[in-house]
């Protein structure tokens, strides 16, 4: 969001507000904005604002794409890590594509690290899209949200 | 020694015209200045609106007239 002096007389100087809602982020984000003028000579600058967003569980990737062919099975991988020093405990919670994959969660370092296994069930070529929710023992972050994208074709094909 | 002084003043009128010139390109219009491009927050929480103020000077001799802002 921007909101901004709209006219600088000479001489004078002028405020452009920028605000990133870093709801959703994790980790390092860079968010820019164009400016247009009418300077003559640079009528388009650019502004970025970096951070770094801290999140209590840092889920890695953040979407699972499932992409291929749709008579063959396919599994993809996220890592599930929490931050604090808390022990972490994951439960299943809503999951939308029970007749489309298999999840399977595997605990790597006990109350830390976490992997989440998702394997498609071979079926028609189509494309679909769900989330996986993982319920948590964080009050910071009761519920962990995993989008899935797949898209798959028929076999043979490209 | 008439080449050379036609040569010299070639030069003498030349150098006149390209400061004119650069001096009223400079002059005429206005211009964006900006403070800085780039703010980093370093850490911050999930969840938190980062808000930052980017200041923009008019060192021009005309109004600047900012059209949009397009984040994203």
């Amino acid at each position: 969001m921007a909101s901004f002096d709209r006219t600088i007389l000479p001489g004078g100087e002028g405020k452009i507000t920028l605000r990133v809602n870093t709801s959703g982020y994790q980790g390092e984000i860079s968010k820019r904005a164009r400016v247009y003028t009418n300077d003559p000579r640079n009528n388009v600058e650019l502004l970025t604002i970096k951070a770094f967003v801290k999140v209590p569980i840092y889920v890695s990737p953040r979407y699972v794409y499932l992409r291929g062919q749709a008579d063959r099975k396919i599994t993809k991988t996220i890592r599930v890590r929490a931050q604090g020093n808390k022990p972490l405990k994951l439960e299943p919670g809503r999951f939308d594509l029970s007749t489309r994959l298999t999840y399977r969660i595997e605990e790597v370092e006990a109350g830390r690290v976490f992997k989440v296994h998702f394997t498609t069930i071979p079926g028609p070529a189509e494309t679909y899209r769900g989330v996986l929710k993982l319920k948590t023992n964080y009050p910071e972050k009761p519920e962990i949200t995993i989008p899935i994208r797949a898209k798959f074709q028929k076999g043979g094909q490209r | 020694m008439k080449r050379l002084l036609y040569g010299t003043s070639s030069l003498i009128i030349w150098i006149i015209l390209s400061l004119t010139a650069g001096w009223a390109q400079q002059a005429t219009g206005p211009r964006m200045v900006l403070e800085e491009k780039y703010f980093d927050a370093k850490q911050v929480k999930e969840g938190k609106i980062i808000e930052h103020i980017f200041t923009v000077r008019n060192m021009g001799d005309r109004p600047l007239e900012i059209k949009k802002v397009n984040p994203g």
